[in-house]
């Protein structure tokens, strides 16, 4: 089965971020396998999944990164951050600290990826509305004087999940067909088609080594 | 001029004592006045014991001397002396602030080997008046059960506090009290009842003072005990039982006669030796004998004791600092209000908390069952903090203070070595995750495939 024709495009890289316990690791659980981890554990280290999605008609295989929330200064963190594509920056809508603590995130985000990495704010468990700490409007106003895209979604019941992922992706699909985002540079986070190699360009990323071994 | 009835001895330490054993000594001392006599608990294995017990001798007269002997608690047979201190009083000036000073521990007169080194002990002497009243908090706690008696008791206190305004000579030296007796009131006002039964030995030795302010004290409030370790001539000895320092756990008035076991003591915030000394008490010690007789006493008279408690009566004082000590028209719930208030705030300036405004307000405004209310939440609250499961207390009731220190840092070093292991390890997690993702990210990937990665290596 592996040895057939590859089935995607595309791989993005993508990464989450946000304090701990913002629901992180159950957003990508519910992207990639579409089921709530009631028990999520503690991330310790870094781990990714993946999914393939369709955007325009392009196969697409999203890499998505997932590391511990209170990780921030690691030295492993860099290597995390490198060549995103996409990232998602969480917060928690019942935990204003989580709100306060975003300013931080994307500090981090602004300066360890390249400058068309498009980064999308997720307030999570939005269906714990009654216990709302941080109302829609000034995240919507924090993302719109930032130039974030911005959803509220429930990694609980699924809701808005699927759309913060795609969205992100039609954003960066966009950023390559406008010209803006350059596939040759070497941290874009983007490997074109692994069925016309480019083995030589980008060697350093793993992503592509991958591709091609599969 | 002041004369004050009593003598407040605090034994602090001593060092350098005489090694009866291989870690050191069984330490403990005897504070003894006249008829009465003192003791502190035992430390043992040491030759630089910690005490800080505190105790209040009542004066015979102004030529008398405080001798406190240093003892090492033999199981079998007497107590052997390890050196003793002679305090005159006369030498002492009565309106000086309390003060701690050390003293050479020496032979025992007459004794040959007079001038041999024995270590040396710090006391602290303070002298104080002590007066004899009703503890009015006590009453209005008590007051539903039985009124009459609380009544009595009332009656006896304002009268106390009247003949103490009638006599102006002593307005004086009352002021001076304030001072002088500052951190003994700390203490009475927090402490609890005390058994009575002994007699009020009020001895034709006593000075003027003493009489009119009805001679009466926490020390002379004792039972009597006839069978000291020390004292084989079973002659008539006071009350062992020395006020203990550390913070208060238990609290005023609200205590049972089965818990006043461990009220026995009254308490000073001031020390930061915390409650260890009242997990020391009572427990594996000769004065264990004295606690067992004290409860007994207990339930001799479970209801009479508690109406007859002893604090001074010099700290009735408005909080904002107005004196309303003398003030004919006092009722008896500002009185217990302002008490209560007080001694709550002086409990807890070094806890860094203090009344807060709207409290002093109803104080002011007379309205007592809010200040009444507020107390009790206090008190709720304190005792939901301190208390330890009986079962954890045993674990460490053994332990000297020496012990539990040498316990506390040897975690303290486990723990900084156990943090240094975990950044170790986080570190080498680090590098260890750097390199995978640099070169075979596929081994992060969740859910983790082991067939894609063996087909992989076929090909």
């Amino acid at each position: 089965m592996a040895a057939g024709p590859y089935n995607y495009s595309y791989i993005f890289k993508y990464i989450i971020i946000g304090d701990m316990g913002v629901g992180k690791s159950c957003l990508l659980h519910q992207f990639t396998e579409k089921k709530f981890m009631a028990d999520c554990p503690h991330t310790i280290g870094v781990e990714f999944g993946t999914r393939i999605i369709e955007v325009s008609g392009q196969k697409i295989k999203l890499q998505i990164w997932d590391t511990a929330g209170q990780e921030r200064f690691r030295a492993v963190t860099r290597s995390y951050y490198r060549g995103a594509a996409g990232a998602l920056m969480v917060y928690d809508i019942t935990r204003r600290s989580t709100y306060n603590h975003l300013s931080s995130w994307l500090t981090d985000a602004r300066n360890l990826t390249n400058p068309n990495t498009v980064i999308f704010l997720i307030g999570n468990k939005s269906d714990l509305e009654a216990q709302r700490d941080v109302t829609y409007e000034e995240a919507k106003q924090f993302a719109d004087e930032n130039g974030l895209m911005f959803l509220e979604c429930s990694a609980k019941t699924g809701e808005n999940v699927e759309e913060a992922f795609l969205d992100t992706a039609r954003k960066i699909y966009q950023n390559i067909q406008d010209g803006s985002l350059d596939l040759n540079a070497a941290e874009s986070g983007v490997q074109h088609k692994p069925s016309a190699p480019r083995n030589a360009i980008n060697t350093d990323q793993p992503a592509n080594k991958e591709g091609c071994a599969c | 001029m002041w004369t004050p009835t009593h003598v407040q001895i605090t034994v602090h330490r001593a060092r350098n004592i005489v090694c009866k054993t291989k870690g050191g000594s069984d330490a403990f001392a005897t504070i003894q006045l006249g008829d009465e006599k003192f003791r502190t608990s035992v430390k043992t294995k040491t030759s630089n014991p910690e005490w800080h017990e505190e105790c209040d001798l009542q004066i015979p007269n102004d030529k008398s001397h405080v001798v406190i002997s240093v003892y090492h608690r033999s199981f079998v047979g007497l107590d052997d002396f390890l050196g003793q201190v002679t305090i005159s009083l006369d030498e002492l000036a009565v309106y000086d602030a309390p003060k701690s000073s050390w003293y050479a521990l020496s032979s025992k007169p007459g004794k040959k080997e007079k001038h041999k080194y024995r270590g040396e002990i710090e006391v602290k002497v303070g002298f104080i008046v002590l007066s004899k009243t009703t503890s009015l908090l006590d009453v209005s706690k008590k007051k539903k059960k039985s009124a009459s008696d609380s009544i009595k008791a009332m009656a006896q206190a304002v009268g106390d506090k009247l003949s103490v305004k009638n006599h102006p000579s002593r307005t004086m030296s009352i002021s001076r009290l304030d001072i002088i007796g500052q951190s003994r009131s700390k203490k009475s006002l927090s402490s609890s009842p005390q058994p009575v039964r002994a007699s009020f030995n009020i001895s034709p030795n006593d000075t003027p003072t003493h009489g009119m302010y009805q001679s009466g004290s926490l020390s002379d409030l004792s039972h009597e005990n006839s069978s000291t370790p020390n004292t084989p001539t079973r002659e008539l000895i006071k009350v062992p039982v020395l006020h203990n320092k550390g913070k208060c756990s238990s609290l005023d008035g609200k205590d049972t006669p089965k818990k006043s076991q461990k009220n026995r003591y009254s308490w000073a915030p001031e020390s930061n030796s915390g409650s260890e000394w009242s997990l020391k008490f009572g427990t594996g010690n000769p004065s264990e004998e004295l606690s067992k007789s004290v409860t007994n006493i207990h339930k001799d008279s479970p209801t009479d004791f508690l109406n007859k408690t002893v604090v001074p009566v010099i700290h009735v004082q408005d909080p904002d600092g107005s004196d309303q000590t003398f003030n004919n028209t006092f009722s008896q719930e500002t009185r217990g209000a302002n008490k209560a208030i007080l001694a709550y705030s002086k409990r807890h300036t070094l806890h860094g908390s203090c009344v807060p405004k709207e409290v002093k307000a109803d104080l002011k405004e007379g309205r007592y069952d809010r200040v009444q209310e507020f107390l009790d939440q206090q008190r709720a609250k304190e005792r939901k903090d301190d208390t330890v499961p009986a079962h954890i207390i045993d674990m460490y009731k053994h332990m000297t203070r020496e012990d539990l220190i040498k316990t506390v840092w040897s975690q303290k070093e486990q723990l900084v070595k156990k943090d240094q292991y975990i950044k170790d390890m986080e570190n080498y997690i680090d590098t260890m995750l750097l390199r995978i993702m640099d070169t075979a990210p596929k081994l992060l990937q969740v859910p983790y495939n082991v067939k894609n990665i063996k087909e992989k290596k076929k090909k």
